[in-house]
């Protein structure tokens, strides 16, 4: 039986040596980490003087170094094509992630004023790209989500410290702590001063009004808020969604002085849809025993090109692309990427993002692999390439069933869609991640496991704190699924090291 | 000189394979450079209201 748990130092989680996976993988995982450092070093010569004098006046800026660690992390185990895909789309989120921080630096006002700085649209937290489209002059960068989920994907000691100092000026301990975060970097100063303009928009929740409130309060620069409608489904909806999008358009040329380019968004448009494209034919490999797809990374990918291209980064089609290509060589030689396989799993719900690589591990330890997850069925939706109102709608529409919209607040009905999600990808084992934090998704836990058992599905909770490793740390969430693992389906682990160990202290 | 240079370009290759084997880009991060900045970051005064 294998004892991988060997290979780490107790506690930080760090490896004393990388993982062994033949000769010919280890190669190929060494050249990709070789071009994972290219990339940092690229990042670092876009503007080294900034960079370096962010990465002493920012703490968030500080869980980027885990970034290797991280992607190690998620590769635990993978083999062959699946290693191939897995790390083709983490090239384009490196290279994405690296493009924002390094923009965030170049154009922050803190380390001198610069021109620099006006060509920028801020978003909040998930606000979407293409709203920006027809500025061909203007970028969009995200507030918030490098500060927060992206940069605690990497270290898990991030977000507790500015949730604290939320809690210390005595705002609610118990909100979303995804909202808590974005609300200490507020209250700390630690938002770059960057942009032309801000766009907020209504969040799904409470805390998350709240921190789009103690945001605006900190930045210099104009606001609006895109209060794009929650109940997706309904088409009486459309109108204020339209309307808003107009809106919104009209807030970005009176604020930074260009005017909206049509031919310029419909660019922009057409590359959109070919990432949605790209994502459903990844889908019809993933249902297949011959997946190159699956674990977190390809999930990753979905939520990153979502929340963050839109069709403007242009490496991220080519990216899809050449994934697909792989996938396709390895359904075509019926190669079996994942041959552990016990069992395959959708997960559901808001996840325990400090735990990124659960998925990885629950190959590792129990052999069930998860093929799909709730973010992977967030916007996905064809936008019109010659119509703009039915385009601007289409952009609305993407961003209604967009992460934490879709399923959490787009109407109870469609948190219940993932029986039909985990058939259509063959799942026999469901997950819901119970995030004790999020209050409106988890009213519906009795309803969810009164259907597993009308369904007769295998159902599992994995109870989790969002960004706060300290209230449930990572080996509670590995206990609770390994309970059900040998309690409910009577399973031995793959590997006994794996079900229990420690890396409380780890990145 | 050259000679030199070609030696040094050469001990690239295997220096990094050494690196990467035993993760010590991670564990100078982790144990180095982690403890350094979390100190820079504890020692820096921020302008702290609501």
């Amino acid at each position: 039986m294998a004892n991988e748990a060997k290979r780490f130092y107790k506690g930080s989680g760090i490896a004393k040596h990388r993982e062994w996976r033949g000769l010919k993988d280890t190669f190929y995982d060494y050249t990709q980490w070789a071009i994972n450092l290219g990339i940092l070093v690229k990042f670092v010569t876009k503007s080294p003087v900034r960079i370096v004098k962010g990465l002493f006046e920012y703490r968030w800026f500080g869980g980027y170094i885990g970034a290797l660690h991280m992607i190690d992390k998620c590769t635990a185990g993978m083999r062959g094509p699946a290693l191939r895909v897995s790390h083709t789309q983490m090239h384009a989120i490196m290279t994405g992630t690296t493009n924002m921080i390094a923009d965030s630096m170049k154009g922050d006002r803190r380390f001198g004023d610069t021109k620099y700085a006006d060509k920028f649209v801020m978003l909040e937290q998930t606000m979407c790209p293409e709203i920006a489209a027809g500025f061909p002059n203007l970028k969009t960068l995200p507030l918030e989500v490098l500060q927060g989920l992206l940069g605690t994907y990497m270290d898990q000691n991030l977000a507790p410290f500015y949730m604290d100092i939320m809690e210390n000026v005595g705002l609610p301990a118990d909100s979303c702590r995804l909202s808590a975060n974005a609300a200490g970097v507020a209250i700390n100063d630690d938002y770059p001063e960057i942009g032309a303009c801000l766009i907020t928009n209504n969040m799904p929740c409470d805390s998350s009004t709240m921190n789009s409130q103690l945001i605006e309060r900190r930045v210099k620069i104009p606001t609006t808020v895109a209060g794009i409608p929650m109940r997706w489904e309904d088409e009486s909806t459309d109108k204020y969604a339209l309307a808003q999008m107009k809106d919104t358009i009209k807030f970005i040329e009176d604020t930074t002085g260009e005017k909206f380019d049509e031919r310029a968004f419909f660019s922009v448009i057409k590359q959109h849809n070919k990432e949605v494209r790209n994502e459903f034919e990844a889908w019809e490999y993933a249902k297949t025993p011959y997946s190159a797809y699956g674990h977190v990374i390809c999930p990753l990918f979905h939520a990153f090109y979502f929340t963050f291209s839109g069709g403007t980064m242009p490496f991220i089609d080519k990216a899809a692309k050449k994934a697909l290509r792989i996938a396709e060589k390895a359904y075509r030689s019926k190669v079996v990427s994942f041959d552990k396989t016990r069992h395959r799993m959708i997960t559901w719900g808001g996840p325990g993002c400090y735990y990124v690589d659960f998925n990885t591990w629950a190959y590792n330890c129990w052999g069930v692999l998860v093929v799909a997850g709730m973010d992977m069925f967030s916007g996905n939706v064809i936008i019109s390439e010659d119509n703009l109102d039915d385009a601007l709608l289409g952009v609305a529409h993407n961003y209604e069933r967009g992460v934490m919209r879709r399923h959490l607040t787009g109407g109870y009905q469609h948190l219940l869609e993932v029986w039909d999600e985990a058939e259509r990808f063959n799942c026999d084992i469901v997950l819901v991640y119970d995030d004790i934090t999020c209050k409106g998704a988890m009213g519906l836990s009795g309803v969810v496991n009164d259907q597993a058992k009308e369904k007769n599905k295998h159902l599992v909770w994995v109870q989790n704190d969002m960004f706060d490793h300290r209230t449930i740390s990572r080996n509670e969430m590995r206990r609770q699924f390994s309970d059900y693992m040998t309690a409910v389906m009577q399973e031995e682990p793959l590997d006994a090291s794996l079900v229990d160990f420690d890396d409380y202290e780890g990145w | 000189m050259k000679k030199k240079l070609l030696i040094g370009a050469m001990s690239i290759v295997p220096l990094s394979m050494l690196i990467y084997w035993f993760n010590l880009d991670n564990k100078l991060l982790y144990y180095g450079v982690r403890p350094i900045l979390n100190k820079v970051y504890d020692s820096r005064k921020r302008d702290v209201r609501l």
